[in-house]
Protein backbone atom coordinates (compact mmCIF):
# COMPACT_ATOMS: atom_id res chain seq x y z
CA UNK A 1 0.00 0.00 0.00
CA UNK A 2 2.87 2.18 0.93
CA UNK A 3 4.30 1.49 -2.69
CA UNK A 4 1.07 2.87 -4.19
CA UNK A 5 1.52 6.20 -2.03
CA UNK A 6 5.41 6.55 -3.14
CA UNK A 7 4.16 6.06 -6.25
CA UNK A 8 1.95 8.53 -6.64
CA UNK A 9 4.17 11.27 -4.91
CA UNK A 10 7.21 10.51 -6.85
CA UNK A 11 4.46 10.78 -10.21
CA UNK A 12 3.41 14.11 -8.55
CA UNK A 13 6.27 15.73 -8.08
CA UNK A 14 7.80 15.01 -11.39
CA UNK A 15 4.77 16.55 -13.30
CA UNK A 16 5.03 19.70 -10.63
CA UNK A 17 8.94 20.11 -11.97
CA UNK A 18 8.01 19.43 -15.56
CA UNK A 19 7.95 22.51 -16.78
CA UNK A 20 10.86 24.05 -15.04
CA UNK A 21 12.72 20.82 -16.32
CA UNK A 22 12.58 21.40 -19.67
CA UNK A 23 13.39 25.26 -19.62
CA UNK A 24 15.67 24.40 -17.19
CA UNK A 25 17.26 21.63 -19.37
CA UNK A 26 17.06 23.65 -22.25
CA UNK A 27 19.04 26.80 -20.60
CA UNK A 28 21.87 24.48 -18.91
CA UNK A 29 22.58 23.17 -22.75
CA UNK A 30 23.34 27.01 -24.18
CA UNK A 31 25.47 29.60 -22.22
CA UNK A 32 23.82 31.83 -21.25
CA UNK A 33 24.47 35.67 -20.90
CA UNK A 34 21.95 36.91 -18.92
CA UNK A 35 19.95 34.76 -16.17
CA UNK A 36 17.24 36.92 -14.07
CA UNK A 37 15.04 35.02 -11.58
CA UNK A 38 11.96 36.84 -10.35
CA UNK A 39 9.56 36.59 -7.44
CA UNK A 40 7.06 38.34 -5.90
CA UNK A 41 8.98 40.03 -3.64
CA UNK A 42 11.50 40.80 -6.39
CA UNK A 43 9.03 41.76 -8.98
CA UNK A 44 7.85 44.19 -6.71
CA UNK A 45 11.68 45.64 -6.26
CA UNK A 46 11.52 46.43 -10.27
CA UNK A 47 8.67 49.17 -9.74
CA UNK A 48 10.69 51.79 -7.85
CA UNK A 49 8.24 54.23 -8.76
CA UNK A 50 5.95 52.45 -6.13
CA UNK A 51 3.05 52.41 -9.25
CA UNK A 52 -0.07 50.46 -7.60
CA UNK A 53 -0.88 49.33 -11.24
CA UNK A 54 1.70 47.59 -11.47
CA UNK A 55 1.84 45.71 -8.41
CA UNK A 56 -1.67 45.07 -9.25
CA UNK A 57 -0.60 43.59 -12.68
CA UNK A 58 2.02 41.31 -11.69
CA UNK A 59 -0.02 40.55 -8.61
CA UNK A 60 -0.76 36.96 -10.15
CA UNK A 61 2.71 35.91 -10.71
CA UNK A 62 4.37 33.31 -8.17
CA UNK A 63 7.88 33.29 -9.99
CA UNK A 64 9.37 34.19 -13.34
CA UNK A 65 12.70 33.53 -14.92
CA UNK A 66 14.24 35.32 -17.70
CA UNK A 67 17.35 34.10 -19.90
CA UNK A 68 18.77 36.07 -22.83
CA UNK A 69 21.25 33.65 -25.07
CA UNK A 70 23.41 33.97 -27.75
CA UNK A 71 20.83 33.17 -30.88
CA UNK A 72 24.01 32.00 -33.30
CA UNK A 73 24.09 29.47 -30.38
CA UNK A 74 20.63 28.05 -30.84
CA UNK A 75 19.98 25.79 -33.76
CA UNK A 76 16.33 25.06 -35.59
CA UNK A 77 16.85 21.70 -33.98
CA UNK A 78 16.81 23.09 -31.00
CA UNK A 79 13.66 25.14 -30.89
CA UNK A 80 11.87 22.58 -32.21
CA UNK A 81 13.09 19.76 -29.38
CA UNK A 82 12.08 22.63 -27.24
CA UNK A 83 8.71 22.82 -28.74
CA UNK A 84 8.24 18.97 -28.38
CA UNK A 85 9.61 18.77 -24.83
CA UNK A 86 6.50 21.56 -23.85
CA UNK A 87 4.04 19.66 -25.91
CA UNK A 88 4.67 16.87 -24.36
CA UNK A 89 4.00 18.23 -20.90
CA UNK A 90 1.15 19.83 -22.37
CA UNK A 91 1.96 22.97 -23.49
CA UNK A 92 0.27 24.61 -26.34
CA UNK A 93 1.64 27.19 -28.23
CA UNK A 94 -1.22 30.22 -27.50
CA UNK A 95 0.22 33.10 -29.63
CA UNK A 96 2.41 33.76 -32.39
CA UNK A 97 4.11 37.26 -33.38
CA UNK A 98 6.52 37.31 -36.71
CA UNK A 99 7.71 39.98 -38.19
CA UNK A 100 11.70 40.58 -40.27
CA UNK A 101 13.29 40.67 -37.64
CA UNK A 102 11.60 38.88 -34.56
CA UNK A 103 9.49 35.67 -34.33
CA UNK A 104 8.13 35.42 -30.74
CA UNK A 105 6.30 32.22 -29.97
CA UNK A 106 4.20 31.60 -26.59
CA UNK A 107 3.28 28.71 -25.20
CA UNK A 108 0.56 28.34 -22.46
CA UNK A 109 -0.31 25.53 -20.12
CA UNK A 110 -3.49 25.90 -17.98
CA UNK A 111 -3.35 24.81 -14.21
CA UNK A 112 -5.05 25.87 -11.67
CA UNK A 113 -1.72 28.12 -11.76
CA UNK A 114 -1.17 28.86 -15.65
CA UNK A 115 2.07 28.67 -16.99
CA UNK A 116 3.86 30.58 -19.80
CA UNK A 117 6.74 29.94 -21.81
CA UNK A 118 7.86 32.99 -24.06
CA UNK A 119 10.51 32.29 -26.86
CA UNK A 120 11.68 35.17 -28.52
CA UNK A 121 14.18 35.17 -31.23
CA UNK A 122 15.84 37.47 -33.77
CA UNK A 123 18.75 37.34 -35.64
CA UNK A 124 21.47 38.94 -32.64
CA UNK A 125 19.35 37.47 -29.43
CA UNK A 126 17.30 34.48 -27.96
CA UNK A 127 14.90 35.28 -24.93
CA UNK A 128 13.17 32.97 -22.53
CA UNK A 129 10.88 34.02 -20.17
CA UNK A 130 9.03 31.46 -18.39
CA UNK A 131 6.17 32.86 -16.20
CA UNK A 132 4.10 30.63 -13.40
CA UNK A 133 1.27 32.76 -12.48
CA UNK A 134 -0.49 35.25 -15.39
CA UNK A 135 0.01 38.59 -16.08
CA UNK A 136 -3.19 40.57 -15.50
CA UNK A 137 -4.25 42.36 -18.74
CA UNK A 138 -7.26 43.85 -17.38
CA UNK A 139 -4.12 46.22 -15.89
CA UNK A 140 -2.57 47.61 -19.02
CA UNK A 141 -4.68 49.90 -19.94
CA UNK A 142 -4.25 52.34 -16.56
CA UNK A 143 0.15 51.19 -16.57
CA UNK A 144 0.74 52.45 -20.08
CA UNK A 145 -0.93 55.87 -19.37
CA UNK A 146 1.42 55.58 -15.94
CA UNK A 147 4.58 54.84 -18.38
CA UNK A 148 3.70 57.87 -20.44
CA UNK A 149 3.91 60.09 -17.66
CA UNK A 150 6.32 58.56 -15.42
CA UNK A 151 9.73 57.08 -15.35
CA UNK A 152 10.17 53.20 -14.84
CA UNK A 153 13.53 51.43 -13.95
CA UNK A 154 13.09 48.94 -17.59
CA UNK A 155 15.21 46.23 -15.80
CA UNK A 156 15.92 44.50 -18.72
CA UNK A 157 17.15 47.34 -21.21
CA UNK A 158 19.09 48.88 -17.75
CA UNK A 159 21.14 45.43 -17.73
CA UNK A 160 21.89 45.76 -20.99
CA UNK A 161 23.05 49.34 -21.26
CA UNK A 162 25.17 48.33 -18.35
CA UNK A 163 26.70 45.38 -20.42
CA UNK A 164 27.50 47.57 -23.27
CA UNK A 165 29.45 50.15 -21.18
CA UNK B 1 -23.84 3.37 -41.15
CA UNK B 2 -24.54 5.11 -37.21
CA UNK B 3 -20.85 6.04 -37.74
CA UNK B 4 -20.76 7.50 -40.50
CA UNK B 5 -23.60 9.78 -39.63
CA UNK B 6 -21.59 11.05 -36.78
CA UNK B 7 -18.47 11.39 -38.91
CA UNK B 8 -20.58 13.29 -41.30
CA UNK B 9 -21.78 15.64 -38.85
CA UNK B 10 -18.20 16.15 -37.36
CA UNK B 11 -17.31 17.03 -40.70
CA UNK B 12 -20.23 19.86 -41.34
CA UNK B 13 -19.23 21.02 -37.93
CA UNK B 14 -15.62 21.62 -38.33
CA UNK B 15 -15.94 22.93 -41.60
CA UNK B 16 -18.80 25.79 -40.23
CA UNK B 17 -16.56 26.59 -37.55
CA UNK B 18 -13.78 26.93 -40.34
CA UNK B 19 -15.48 28.92 -42.52
CA UNK B 20 -15.70 31.50 -39.85
CA UNK B 21 -12.57 32.53 -40.28
CA UNK B 22 -11.38 31.84 -43.84
CA UNK B 23 -11.31 34.74 -45.84
CA UNK B 24 -8.57 36.38 -42.97
CA UNK B 25 -7.00 32.97 -42.60
CA UNK B 26 -6.21 32.94 -45.90
CA UNK B 27 -4.83 36.31 -45.96
CA UNK B 28 -3.10 35.39 -43.22
CA UNK B 29 -1.40 32.56 -44.89
CA UNK B 30 -0.95 34.59 -48.10
CA UNK B 31 1.63 37.27 -46.38
CA UNK B 32 2.93 34.34 -43.91
CA UNK B 33 6.20 34.40 -45.62
CA UNK B 34 6.33 38.02 -46.59
CA UNK B 35 8.53 39.74 -44.42
CA UNK B 36 7.22 43.03 -44.56
CA UNK B 37 4.47 42.25 -42.41
CA UNK B 38 4.11 41.30 -39.20
CA UNK B 39 1.90 38.47 -38.28
CA UNK B 40 0.00 38.00 -34.82
CA UNK B 41 -2.25 34.68 -33.85
CA UNK B 42 -3.83 34.29 -30.64
CA UNK B 43 -5.30 31.27 -29.99
CA UNK B 44 -8.50 31.04 -27.70
CA UNK B 45 -6.30 29.14 -25.73
CA UNK B 46 -4.72 32.26 -24.40
CA UNK B 47 -7.73 34.07 -23.61
CA UNK B 48 -9.12 30.82 -21.65
CA UNK B 49 -5.38 31.93 -19.76
CA UNK B 50 -6.83 35.16 -18.55
CA UNK B 51 -10.30 33.50 -16.84
CA UNK B 52 -7.70 32.88 -14.11
CA UNK B 53 -7.54 37.09 -13.28
CA UNK B 54 -9.53 37.69 -10.49
CA UNK B 55 -10.84 41.09 -11.37
CA UNK B 56 -10.13 44.02 -8.96
CA UNK B 57 -12.99 46.63 -10.29
CA UNK B 58 -16.02 46.76 -12.89
CA UNK B 59 -13.44 48.14 -15.39
CA UNK B 60 -11.54 45.06 -15.18
CA UNK B 61 -14.22 42.81 -15.21
CA UNK B 62 -15.42 44.41 -17.89
CA UNK B 63 -12.73 43.44 -19.90
CA UNK B 64 -11.31 40.06 -18.65
CA UNK B 65 -15.36 39.00 -19.54
CA UNK B 66 -14.83 40.48 -22.79
CA UNK B 67 -11.58 38.97 -23.35
CA UNK B 68 -12.72 35.30 -22.09
CA UNK B 69 -15.81 35.36 -24.97
CA UNK B 70 -13.05 35.59 -27.50
CA UNK B 71 -11.78 32.69 -29.80
CA UNK B 72 -9.07 34.09 -31.59
CA UNK B 73 -7.36 36.99 -33.01
CA UNK B 74 -5.30 37.41 -35.79
CA UNK B 75 -3.61 40.43 -37.52
CA UNK B 76 -1.39 41.29 -40.75
CA UNK B 77 0.38 44.66 -40.49
CA UNK B 78 3.11 46.49 -42.54
CA UNK B 79 4.42 50.13 -42.07
CA UNK B 80 6.31 50.30 -44.84
CA UNK B 81 4.75 48.95 -47.99
CA UNK B 82 4.43 51.04 -51.37
CA UNK B 83 1.20 49.63 -52.68
CA UNK B 84 -0.99 49.47 -49.06
CA UNK B 85 -4.01 51.47 -50.94
CA UNK B 86 -4.18 48.60 -53.51
CA UNK B 87 -3.56 45.75 -50.97
CA UNK B 88 -6.66 47.79 -48.39
CA UNK B 89 -8.69 48.03 -51.68
CA UNK B 90 -8.38 44.21 -52.64
CA UNK B 91 -8.55 43.01 -49.01
CA UNK B 92 -11.73 44.78 -48.44
CA UNK B 93 -13.31 43.12 -51.57
CA UNK B 94 -12.39 39.85 -50.74
CA UNK B 95 -14.00 40.28 -47.49
CA UNK B 96 -16.96 42.19 -48.36
CA UNK B 97 -17.48 39.03 -50.80
CA UNK B 98 -17.58 36.87 -48.45
CA UNK B 99 -20.84 37.86 -46.54
CA UNK B 100 -19.40 40.59 -43.93
CA UNK B 101 -21.44 43.52 -43.05
CA UNK B 102 -20.12 46.60 -43.25
CA UNK B 103 -20.15 48.49 -40.04
CA UNK B 104 -18.47 51.45 -40.07
CA UNK B 105 -16.02 53.55 -42.46
CA UNK B 106 -13.47 55.67 -41.40
CA UNK B 107 -11.84 58.13 -44.29
CA UNK B 108 -9.11 60.85 -43.48
CA UNK B 109 -6.42 62.28 -45.47
CA UNK B 110 -3.93 59.89 -43.99
CA UNK B 111 -5.92 56.55 -44.17
CA UNK B 112 -9.09 54.81 -44.94
CA UNK B 113 -10.70 52.59 -42.47
CA UNK B 114 -13.48 50.45 -42.86
CA UNK B 115 -14.67 47.54 -39.89
CA UNK B 116 -17.06 44.68 -40.94
CA UNK B 117 -18.98 42.11 -38.80
CA UNK B 118 -20.19 38.81 -39.40
CA UNK B 119 -23.02 37.56 -37.45
CA UNK B 120 -24.47 34.85 -36.21
CA UNK B 121 -28.05 34.51 -34.73
CA UNK B 122 -27.94 38.08 -33.76
CA UNK B 123 -24.47 37.84 -31.92
CA UNK B 124 -21.28 39.22 -33.87
CA UNK B 125 -19.13 36.30 -34.04
CA UNK B 126 -16.41 37.70 -36.32
CA UNK B 127 -14.97 41.55 -36.05
CA UNK B 128 -12.78 42.62 -39.19
CA UNK B 129 -11.03 45.73 -39.20
CA UNK B 130 -8.49 47.06 -42.08
CA UNK B 131 -6.74 49.85 -42.59
CA UNK B 132 -4.60 51.39 -45.62
CA UNK B 133 -2.40 54.39 -45.21
CA UNK B 134 0.46 55.87 -47.41
CA UNK B 135 2.57 53.17 -46.58
CA UNK B 136 0.58 51.42 -44.14
CA UNK B 137 -1.72 48.25 -44.26
CA UNK B 138 -3.74 46.55 -41.23
CA UNK B 139 -6.37 43.94 -41.10
CA UNK B 140 -7.22 42.62 -37.81
CA UNK B 141 -10.09 39.97 -36.89
CA UNK B 142 -11.45 39.35 -33.76
CA UNK B 143 -13.47 35.91 -33.24
CA UNK B 144 -15.32 34.68 -30.87
CA UNK B 145 -18.65 36.29 -29.00
CA UNK B 146 -18.37 40.14 -29.48
CA UNK B 147 -19.97 42.66 -27.39
CA UNK B 148 -19.15 46.10 -29.31
CA UNK B 149 -19.68 48.02 -26.26
CA UNK B 150 -16.94 46.74 -24.92
CA UNK B 151 -14.80 46.94 -27.64
CA UNK B 152 -13.08 50.31 -26.40
CA UNK B 153 -12.32 49.13 -23.14
CA UNK B 154 -10.92 45.06 -24.88
CA UNK B 155 -8.76 47.60 -27.67
CA UNK B 156 -6.94 49.13 -24.82
CA UNK B 157 -6.44 46.08 -22.84
CA UNK B 158 -5.08 43.92 -25.51
CA UNK B 159 -2.33 46.92 -26.15
CA UNK B 160 -1.43 45.31 -29.63
CA UNK B 161 -0.04 48.03 -32.26
CA UNK B 162 -3.33 48.83 -34.66
CA UNK B 163 -5.90 48.12 -32.02
CA UNK B 164 -7.11 51.74 -31.21
CA UNK B 165 -8.87 52.10 -33.95
CA UNK B 166 -11.48 49.76 -32.30
CA UNK B 167 -12.05 53.25 -30.50
CA UNK B 168 -13.45 54.33 -33.25
CA UNK B 169 -16.43 52.02 -32.78
CA UNK B 170 -17.08 53.96 -29.70
CA UNK B 171 -16.33 57.25 -30.26
CA UNK B 172 -18.71 57.30 -33.37
CA UNK B 173 -21.68 56.00 -31.18
CA UNK B 174 -21.73 58.77 -28.98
Amino acid sequence: MKYRFLTFFIFLSSYCFAQSNVVTDFKENHETALSLYFYPSTLRMINIERNLEFDEMIREIKKARFFKMDSGAVSKADLSKLAKDLTNIGFEEVMFIKDKDTDIRVWGKEKRNPELVIISKSDEELMLLEINGMINIAKIPKLTQTFNQSGFLDVLNLTGEKKKK
Amino acid sequence: MKNLIIILITACIGFSANAQNDVVTKLFNDYYDDENFTKISVSSKMFELFTHIEPGDEDEEEILEAVSKLKGLKVIAADSVGNSKELYTKAVKKISGNGYEELMEVKDAEEDMKFMIREKDGIIDELVMVVGGNKSFFILSLYGEIDLKKISKLSKGMNIKGMEHLKQLDDNKN
